[in-house]
């Protein structure tokens, strides 16, 4: 049992969702501080539009907010909200009514602070981005969840509602099909040096 | 190449150390060694998680998504304000809290009743004994 869905950890939370469903805003404000960052992070992962990710972050704590008065002690606020937010992210790429064929990496950039990372790794991670724009919703799910929530595939597969067979098999398709691009990647570049050296 | 490798690197990930199976791990380890293939495939794979590292790094510390977040948080406590404060005034601590106090009060009133004589009771009493006089047969006239 991971330290989150530990006993101690859904008894605390459960507390806490008490009080929020007696109209402590203080402890709500305290759940939005915790857990906003990281449902951004996670619905722009499978989204790539920080917009949209900020709408679906917003949707997911009003979700909590309106249950905390019905809320059960059976799952942490953590697993509560990422499962939200995860179903509403795939709802939303499926209802996109136009095709986005990159994520938005620009407004990530700090001007202040130069370049996010050092040039390899940021054209890595464009690339990442590109290959991550062009699959299906389930697959770009089944990466975030595993590589930006370090979830097992038992708790991936419980949260996107399919069996874990199913979410092994999501998942090893869509990183195999990273995988690949990258290794095409990073032939073309071997041949591309390998050129300029004949040159 | 070993093809099984390379299903159990697209399941499990390049971290080998976290594959459920040791074993595996370790042959893997060692098939990295000798084949280049296979070596080249990991180091993909490998490439693919610092990629993701990166990303979340990136957006941890985006600065537009700190202010995002600011702006979100002051228009959710703005949309629920009216929700909580209803909430505070029906919530069961405060219904309890307001049973208690009906409670206290009656037992109160009933105390205090049982302490202190009706004051309408002994007036009552009082004008009895000046127009009827005592149960002896005396008035406080007939005294006299």
């Amino acid at each position: 049992m991971s330290p989150e869905h530990s006993d101690g950890a859904v008894r605390k939370d459960s507390e806490l969702m008490r009080r929020i469903g007696t109209g402590d805003t203080g402890a709500f404000r305290q759940i939005m501080t915790e857990h906003g960052p990281r449902l951004i992070r996670l619905a722009y992962g499978v989204t790539g539009r920080l917009d949209e990710a900020e709408d679906i972050a917003q949707e997911a704590l009003l979700t909590l907010w309106r249950t905390a008065p019905d809320w059960q002690a059976k799952a942490t606020i953590a697993a509560y909200l990422r499962t939200v937010a995860t179903r509403k992210a795939i709802d939303v790429l499926r209802q996109r009514k136009f095709q986005v064929d990159d994520y938005q990496l620009d407004e990530l950039h700090d001007p202040g602070q130069g370049p996010l990372v050092d040039l390899e790794r940021s054209q890595d991670m464009t690339q990442l981005l590109e290959q991550l724009a062009q699959m299906p919703e389930r697959q770009r799910a089944a990466l975030v969840l595993a590589h930006f929530e370090n979830r097992s595939h038992r708790e991936a597969a419980e949260i996107m509602e399919i069996d874990v067979e199913a979410y092994s098999s999501l998942l090893a398709r869509a990183r195999r099909a990273l995988r690949r691009k990258i290794e095409q990647s990073q032939q073309e570049e071997g041949g591309g040096k390998r050129d300029e050296q004949q040159i | 190449m070993n093809s099984k490798f390379e299903s159990l690197l697209d399941l499990y990930g390049a971290d080998l150390n976290s594959w459920p199976d040791q074993t595996a791990a370790q042959k893997a380890r060692e098939a990295a060694m000798r084949d280049p293939e296979f070596r080249s495939r990991l180091d993909a794979a490998k490439r693919i998680d610092a990629s993701f590292g990166a990303l979340a790094n990136a957006l941890d510390k985006s600065p537009s998504i700190e202010a995002g977040l600011a702006a979100m948080q002051s228009s959710m406590l703005t949309q629920i304000e009216a929700q909580a404060q209803r909430r505070r005034a029906f919530s069961s601590r405060t219904l309890m809290r307001l049973a208690a106090s009906v409670v206290i009060a009656c037992g109160l009133g009933i105390g205090v009743g049982q302490i202190v004589p009706d004051q309408t009771l002994v007036q009552a009493d009082a004008h009895d004994q000046l127009l009827l006089g005592t149960s002896d047969g005396s008035t406080h006239n007939g005294d006299r």
